[in-house]
């Protein structure tokens, strides 16, 4: 049991992390000359 | 201080910048895929990993795709040196017949191995076969180390490159850092360490009887292999519990320079490295002069504090002067053949970097020489700092510069040919905010709560300390201990895994993005209003920027442990 909720602890770890690189980009936004040609 | 204790340490600087121009050139030329003097021997093996691994090592990824590769190879390196561990009662090797880690346990040494921290809540030769030592710790150390440095050289690409969609393969990065860059190192840093006479057996331990009459165990294993990679990778994690103090994993004053140019090697190198990918040397020799600095001046505190002694202690009598017997100066916790200039240097070094290894013990060293050890460690490990870790925080620190000098003179930041816009800021402070949070906000938690405070072998400011150091420690991926806390309790073991992983991995994630970000933009031209960013001007700009940040983040913490206790011993009170 103690195992199970350790190597499950990792993979949370792990796919958050994941999933905070997917949201990168739109952390970012589109850079600002991306934006002034915009507006 | 002594004449004697100052060449130790000009010795050392002088060969780290002796092999600064060579390693950097070599591995320039390595990680532009280029063919180097390794490749007839190598390159039949590098083709067949990437055969049997089904790698195409002619694409790149962009840099999303390559964080994600590199998450997924270090989740399955955790999963495995944590499955070692806990299976290694069945497994092979296991001439002590050591029971398997305990759960909590072997998920810390599992995060601080693949993290490249190594820390330590256990005594290795006690706790962990020599599979697992082998199979599992060296291998990490080989494989965080490349995982470090393969993030530095996509950043530098991200600076090089103009308009471009992708950052670099990260499989192919692996593969060729191990390769052709740490394995042949590592082989001829342990062939000399076999020399020197640090044990290579898979005999275990060996029994002595004692002139008293007792009978003594003396624990052996693969030492030199993984002493070898353990400085070269700065990972840190001893072989033996008393680490680098121990005459079998630092035989001799040879073994003690050799290892401290070791830890440095790589890190400083790369400096070098990094300025020939994006073509101007110069500015590779500013950050490598930046950090030389900050070395310095760390280097000349800690010997400092540690041959002034501790006052205190001359009403008892006891003759803490330099001479012909003895180095003087605060002994306590230093192995007597290296003396307090030896141990003051190899503090530096270790804290400096992100290596952790110790050959005296930081718990004694007096409250300043202490702050000064805290304070390396504080600065996210840009003074030389972490294979590949140390390259890409002094560049997330040349960020921050830039963007402080274009806003005072109403300009848009440049650094080294590309525009600073807000994206880049954005994720430079949320890689430079993280690591201090996880510290500052852990510690806080230890220092009030009850499964905290009960690993604490001292109290007051020194108590404190130890808490702040351990957090800091694993946060910025170092792994050295104050000694005095006891941290192999589930409470530690799982804070400290959670400041090993975010120090790790939520700094280079932004990292990877930020290099993304730089690589698709187009070069800003040169103008005369361009800041020059490699000179000694920036190297000044950049290392009061450093000290800045670092110091305003982490005063108010300073002040109450090392400081206080400075104060406190200055009337009298020792903790």
């Amino acid at each position: 049991m103690p195992d199970l909720l350790m190597l499950a602890l990792t993979l949370v770890a792990f796919i958050a992390a994941g999933a905070f690189a997917r949201a990168c980009p739109r952390l970012m936004g589109r850079g600002d000359e991306a934006e002034r040609a915009e507006r | 201080m002594t004449a004697l204790g100052w060449r130790q340490i000009l010795l050392f600087a002088a060969l780290v910048i002796a092999a600064t121009a060579p390693l950097g050139g070599y591995m320039a030329r390595v990680f532009a895929g280029e063919r180097v003097f390794l490749s007839g021997g190598l390159q039949p093996i590098e083709r067949g990993i990437y055969r049997l691994a089904g790698i195409d090592s002619g694409s790149e990824q962009g840099w999303l795709a390559y964080a994600l590769s590199l998450l997924t190879f270090n989740l399955i390196g955790t999963v495995f040196l944590y499955l070692l561990q806990r299976l290694q009662n069945f497994t092979p090797l296991n001439p002590g017949h050591l029971a398997a880690v305990d759960p909590d346990l072997a998920l810390s040494t599992a995060v601080s191995f693949v993290s490249n921290t190594s820390w330590q809540s256990y005594a290795g030769e006690g706790t962990l076969s020599d599979l697992t030592q082998m199979a599992g710790i060296a291998v990490q150390m080989f494989l965080s180390a490349a995982t470090g440095i393969a993030v530095a050289v996509a950043l530098i690409r991200g600076f090089a490159r103009r308009r471009a969609a992708t950052i670099g393969n990260f499989w192919v990065d692996l593969t060729r850092t191990v390769l052709y860059v740490l394995l042949p190192l590592a082989v001829l840093a342990a062939l000399f360490l076999v020399w020197q006479g640090v044990p290579q057996t898979l005999d275990g331990s060996v029994t002595a009887a004692t002139r008293d009459g007792g009978v003594q165990t003396i624990a052996r294993g693969p030492v030199a292999s993984q002493l070898a990679i353990k400085m070269l990778s700065s990972d840190g994690g001893g072989f033996f519990n008393a680490n680098s103090a121990h005459p079998f994993e630092n035989p001799t004053p040879l073994s003690n320079l050799v290892e401290l140019l070791l830890v440095f090697l790589i890190a400083a190198a790369l400096t070098n490295t990094f300025g020939r990918m994006i073509g101007n040397q110069r500015q590779g020799w500013a950050l490598f002069a930046t950090m030389g600095l900050l070395f310095a001046v760390g280097v000349t505190m800690v010997y400092a504090a540690e041959a002034r002694g501790n006052r205190l202690l001359q009403p008892l009598g006891i003759d803490a002067l330099p001479g012909p017997l003895q180095p003087g100066g605060n002994m306590e916790g230093k192995e007597v053949r290296f003396g307090t200039a030896g141990s003051a240097l190899f503090a530096a070094v270790s804290t400096a970097s992100s290596s952790g290894a110790v050959n005296a013990m930081h718990d004694s060293f007096l409250p300043l020489g202490g702050a000064v050890l805290l304070t390396n460690m504080m600065l996210d490990e840009v003074i030389v700092g972490g294979v590949g870790s140390g390259l890409y925080s002094i560049l997330l620190f040349c960020i921050v510069a830039v963007f402080l000098a274009g806003l005072m003179i109403g300009r848009t930041p440049e650094f080294i040919g590309k525009k600073i816009e807000h994206a880049e800021v954005k994720m430079t402070m949320l890689a430079l905010l993280t690591v201090p949070a996880l510290i500052l906000l852990l510690t806080a938690v230890a220092s009030v709560a009850p499964p905290g405070l009960a690993g604490l072998a001292n109290n007051g400011p020194h108590g404190f300390s130890e808490i702040l150091y351990a957090y800091t420690s694993a946060a910025n991926t170092n792994g050295s201990a104050f000694a005095g806390l006891n941290a192999n309790t589930p409470f530690y073991n799982l804070t400290l895994s959670l400041a090993m992983f975010g120090g790790r991995y939520l700094v280079i994630v932004p990292v990877l993005a930020i290099a993304g970000s730089l690589a698709a933009k187009p070069a800003a031209p040169r103008s005369a209003g361009t800041l020059p960013t490699d000179g000694g001007l920036f190297v000044g700009f950049l290392a009061g920027v450093i000290l800045i940040v670092g110091g305003l983040t982490y005063l108010p913490a300073l002040s109450l442990g090392p400081i206080a206790e400075h104060f406190a011993m200055q009337a009298g009170t020792l903790y």
